[in-house]
């Protein structure tokens, strides 16, 4: 009966177990290479060593060793050394990403709970995020609320223009009623003027007839 | 090589979204933070630009965030075939 092969350290952390997966891109680590070797205390020391201030040269002289092979005993290249800082770097920003993704959404949870608009909140958790990240990236620390308040302003003014176009279009109607009302009163007077010449010019009438057609004609 | 490492890391972040959205803002930011280099504007567009080309990523529009970036089928399998972690 053949005995299982031990597993190596780094497969038992979850932070390692993903910077491995960066650095092969999801294929298997090589048995030869420098992580497969190392003890969980070595994990750490390469942590330790590859987050210390200073050039990967000055990091490389604080690494664990190699153990095993034929470079047993020897320090590990600068080229790997790089390749691993870079995935950890990766791995760290992800995690602080996963973070940051749980907190917006038990904000956008409890911003639904208070009735606010869906929409306005994604939009306010996403420019507070970017933010976030816009300081992380430039290692600096600002003004969440200016971010956050632009885009409410900017969704105010959406909803007070549409408030305004409803209100315009109101006052076109009311306008369109009135020109109506104008046109009709302009016609009766066009009619009664007709009638008015039709009275005056009738020869068969006597002038008393005529005052008191048109009297009637003008509703006096 | 930086530039599929780059791409690679995109796609890594959607796959961590689940499904949810992101803005190229926030990619362009997480590749900042993720990247110790020196990049344009343009660089970091073109790294989206082509992994829409390649159809891992589309891009909708949304009123307020402006275009939102979220896996293809395609990418969400790539994404899960690079990092079984």
């Amino acid at each position: 009966m053949k005995n299982q092969p031990s597993s190596a350290a780094w497969e038992n952390d979850p932070f390692w177990r993903e910077v491995v997966a960066v650095l092969t891109h999801g294929q298997k680590l090589r048995g030869e290479h420098y992580l497969q070797n190392l003890s969980e205390e070595d994990l750490e020391s390469l942590q330790v060593a590859l987050s210390c201030a200073g050039t990967l040269a000055q990091q490389r002289e604080i690494c664990p060793k190699r153990k095993g092979g034929a470079t047993d005993g020897s320090l590990p290249p600068i080229s790997l050394l790089s390749q691993i800082s870079q995935a950890m770097r990766e791995v760290t920003t992800l995690r602080a990403l996963q973070r940051q993704d749980i907190i917006s959404a038990a904000t956008k949870d409890r911003c639904g709970s208070l009735g606010l608009d869906p929409q306005l909140t994604n939009a306010v958790v996403r420019i507070v995020g970017e933010e976030a990240l816009r300081q992380q990236a430039e290692n600096q620390v600002g003004n969440f609320a200016i971010s956050a308040a632009n885009v409410l302003l900017l969704a105010e003014g959406m909803r007070t223009k549409g408030k305004l176009e409803e209100v315009k279009v109101g006052l076109r109607k009311e306008k369109l009623k009135l020109d109506e009302r104008h046109i009709a009163m302009l016609e009766k007077k066009a009619a009664q003027a007709d009638s008015a010449k039709g009275i005056l010019g009738d020869k068969a009438l006597t002038e008393e007839q005529k005052r008191q057609r048109m009297l009637q004609l003008f509703g006096m | 090589m930086i530039d599929q490492d780059i791409k690679k890391f995109v796609l890594r972040r959607l796959l961590q979204k689940n499904g949810e959205p992101a803005t190229a803002t926030e990619l362009k930011l997480a590749i900042r933070s993720a990247f110790n280099a020196a990049f344009t504007e343009g660089d970091l567009d073109s790294y989206i630009a082509q992994l829409e080309a390649d159809n891992y990523l589309a891009g909708t529009n949304d009123d307020l965030s402006g275009t939102l970036w979220a896996l293809t089928p395609k990418g969400k399998i790539r994404a899960q075939q690079l990092f079984k972690a």
